[in-house]
């Protein structure tokens, strides 16, 4: 299976080195750097008897753009407050570190990014995304991936985790996202495979703020096994506001800065298993596409 | 007490007009629902201390209500549609076992809706129909919940009176719970904005059972603070972090 892996992640590289000779593209022309720190909330709402099991990571991270729409990206999550969650986010943690690369054909409206590396939600191999603006206000998407389990964390006590096993998962999600200029309100659909191997769709409406957007989202996927899937239906919403200062440090060759964004999450009746993915991005978010596509929202901050 | 409270509901009625249901982060008087909504991309973070004679029937401990608080997010995405999420505390022997301490180990979660129709005119009332609890777990669950559930609709129609903004509610609303049905029926409510300070508003209402008296004032343009007095004895009063996302 590794051997399969490793195969597409050739693929992808020569696919890259082949394109990225060809691809419209106005990337920076020169190797820049970015370190940066946000926050990640996780709160769950699992027990009667608790208000909340509470757990705040830190979540430093570095990216380097090397021209190209070449990226790589690494990030760590540092423990600050565990209440309630397992022991084992105690542990300093690597949460990702990712190659990617992007491919823009503007003149037929075709976009795709490539990446492959440590994924977030402990999941490794291999991601490809694509995004088609019919017009504008009609984007068409899909992402699929192959990727498997992974754990890296330690702490100062001699406590650790690593673990590369499992079983190779194929996910897949096509969606269309729609997005009403006059209200800066976008709707999206979509569905697909995702990494335990159980089936959904998703829709969801945002409206954009000038750094904030909310959501609210509903969920129908299909019953799981344990007692806590049973739920064929789940909804909610999601804050994400965009951090200050706002710049463009694309013209800077190092920046330190904070994360650009903080998300938040509340999902009710969540059996925390179904329509999960990864990201790919350490601050991949629902607010800014992740690949560079002038569409909708563009890329606001 | 009760001739001074009757004194300042007096000068209430005869000067003074509106702002928020607090305790559910949502748009409204003190305790009753009113036709106004906030502008758009007003987003509200709080919390609202409420006395024990707000609490739904289920929520005892050893037998007895008890003071607590809420907490609560709620958007006004567009001018005529607000959604909220709150929460109530909620007292228990630590793990239900009577002989460990009492603490407020869980909560009871609600969300609020309010939609409006019509906007206020020139010769017309705004128009909200809208309610609390609105969706969630049905009778029997764990919690056996939905205690605060109600729905209404809710009409007001302000004045200008030698720059006194004079707000006047009229509503009705329908409780699920029993034990909340003595706030059915016709409610409402004055609110007044002196001229001198406008940030102020001055709130007296009648719930449905008893007559309530209160305040809410911003300050530093982002914070609301409000005080209030369930039944004219029984004080209620919250902070609230309002911010707009536009």
């Amino acid at each position: 299976m590794f051997r399969r892996f490793t195969a597409i992640a050739i693929f992808l590289t020569i696919t890259v080195h082949t394109n990225a000779q060809t691809a419209a593209n106005d990337s920076t022309p020169y190797v820049r750097s970015e370190l940066f720190c946000g926050v990640d909330l996780n709160y769950a709402d699992v027990n009667f008897m608790r208000l909340y099991n509470l757990l705040i990571n830190l979540t430093p991270g570095f990216k380097l753009h090397v021209g190209e729409d070449w990226q790589f990206a690494v990030q760590a999550w540092l423990p600050v407050m565990n209440d309630g969650y397992n022991k084992r986010y105690d542990l300093y943690r690597l949460n990702m570190a990712v190659a990617s690369k992007e491919f823009h054909f503007d003149e037929i409206k075709q976009h795709f990014k490539a990446s492959a590396g440590l994924f977030s939600r402990e999941r490794w191999g291999a991601d490809l995304k694509w995004m088609y603006p019919l017009t504008n206000w009609l984007l068409l998407n899909a992402q699929t991936g192959v990727t498997k389990h992974w754990t890296l964390a330690a702490d100062l006590h001699s406590n650790y985790e690593s673990d590369f096993d499992g079983d190779w998962v194929l996910t897949g999600t096509v969606g269309a996202n729609v997005y009403l200029t006059p209200w800066d309100t976008e709707c999206r659909i979509s569905g697909g495979r995702y990494i335990n191997k159980d089936y959904g769709v998703q829709f969801e409406v945002m409206r954009h703020f000038r750094h904030t957007t909310v959501t609210a989202f509903a969920e129908y996927h299909e019953k799981g096994d344990d007692k806590y899937s049973r739920q064929q239906t789940a909804g909610g919403f999601k804050v994400i506001v965009m951090l200050p200062p706002y710049k463009d440090n694309s013209k800077k060759k190092f920046v330190v800065r904070p994360a650009s964004n903080f998300r938040l999450t509340y999902i009710a009746q969540s059996d925390g298993v179904s329509m999960r993915t990864y990201n790919t991005d350490p601050e991949e978010n629902e607010r800014v596409l992740p690949m560079r596509v002038a569409w909708g929202t563009g890329n606001l901050k | 007490m009760r001739r001074f409270s009757l004194l300042f509901i007096l000068i209430t009625l005869l000067s003074t007009s509106l702002r928020a249901q607090q305790y559910t982060g949502m748009e409204g008087l003190l305790h009753v629902p009113s036709g106004e909504m906030d502008s758009a991309g007003v987003a509200r973070i709080g919390a609202h201390f409420i006395c024990k004679d707000m609490l739904a029937d289920r929520m005892k401990i050893d037998g007895e209500k008890y003071n607590t608080a809420t907490n609560y997010l709620s958007i006004t995405p567009f001018s005529w549609i607000e959604i909220g999420y709150a929460y109530t505390l909620w007292k228990f022997h630590k793990n239900m076992n009577k002989k460990r301490q009492v603490g407020f180990y869980s909560k009871d979660r609600y969300f609020s809706l309010r939609i409006q129709p019509l906007k206020e005119g020139k010769y017309w009332p705004s128009v909200v129909l809208g309610g609390n609890d609105v969706w969630g777990q049905k009778d029997g669950g764990e919690s056996g919940s939905n205690f605060y559930r109600n729905f209404y609709i809710a009409t007001t129609k302000h004045f200008d009176y030698n720059g006194w903004n004079i707000g006047t509610t009229l509503s009705y609303r329908k409780w699920k719970q029993d034990y909340f049905k003595k706030w059915d029926g016709v409610v409402g409510g004055v609110t007044v904005n002196p001229p001198f300070y406008k940030p102020l508003r001055v709130i007296a209402e009648w719930d449905g059972n008893e007559v309530n008296m209160g305040a809410d004032c911003t300050l530093f343009k982002y914070f609301l603070l409000q005080a209030s007095l369930l039944n004219m004895q029984h004080f209620c009063g919250g902070l609230c972090f309002r911010i707009n996302l536009l």
